[in-house]
């Protein structure tokens, strides 16, 4: 691609790095979804997870207040 | 409304032993995958008294829907149907669902659920691959662009059980 900076193999090989980050386990799937969150996520209670959500939640709250119309 | 308490809307339904089975988002969250959702949604079971319970907890939860500036709570004909309710309630909104896929009710998704402890209470919610199947049905952009979370969230779930 015109102007992006990288060519092909290159990014494949950041890609490549990207897997061995730890290991055997790769950091990301095919999709380019990071796993690391995934396993990070599992590790919490089901009361953790949603306690995230909830401060998650409040604080998009607290940016509609902020950014509201004046 | 009061502060964002997602656990306290479940611990209503709980306390006045309301049947229902947690979907969605929020569903998908319990399930460990790594979104965000902005509402409880929930898949309830319409009997007769199932509905007068949850009318109960609504009327706990200062329910009203959030898109009607009128304020009107929801009533046991709305709740009866198969219709979704959109509820704003005192801690936060809550979808109240009386089908899931169009057609899919509350006693069809039960052998589809796991058990999950919220401190000292328990609720159901969708397993992840029934989370996805509906996801996939749902088929609007918001739900597809999660879908490659929630499959690689069960990839890891799957992987770990193997392991486990």
């Amino acid at each position: 691609m015109i102007g992006s900076g990288t060519s092909s193999d290159e990014r494949a090989q950041s890609y490549e790095q990207r897997l061995d980050v730890h290991g055997s386990e790769p950091s990301f799937n095919e999709d380019g979804v990071d796993l690391t969150q995934i396993r990070e996520s599992l590790r919490r209670t089901p009361y953790e997870r949603l306690m995230l959500v909830q401060n998650w939640v409040e604080s998009l709250q607290s940016v509609r207040v902020v950014r509201g119309p004046r | 409304m009061a502060r964002v308490d997602f656990s306290e809307i479940l611990r209503v339904l709980h306390r006045h032993e309301v049947e229902f089975v947690t979907v969605g988002g929020l569903a998908a969250v319990f399930n460990g995958a790594p979104v965000t959702t902005v509402d409880v949604d929930i898949l309830h079971r319409r009997t007769p008294e199932n509905v007068a319970r949850l009318l109960n907890a609504l009327r706990e939860l200062e329910a009203v829907y959030r898109q009607d500036p009128r304020n009107i709570a929801p009533d046991e004909s709305h709740l009866n149907g198969p219709g979704h309710q959109l509820l704003r309630t005192k801690h936060g909104d809550l979808d109240v669902l009386g089908t899931i896929d169009d057609t899919v009710v509350y006693e069809d998704v039960l052998g589809h659920t796991i058990e999950v402890e919220i401190l000292d209470f328990r609720v159901l919610a969708l397993d992840l691959e029934r989370v996805i199947q509906a996801k996939e049905f749902a088929g609007r952009p918001k739900d597809l662009a999660t879908l490659p979370v929630l499959r690689a969230t069960l990839a890891e779930l799957k992987k770990s059980r193997d392991q486990g």
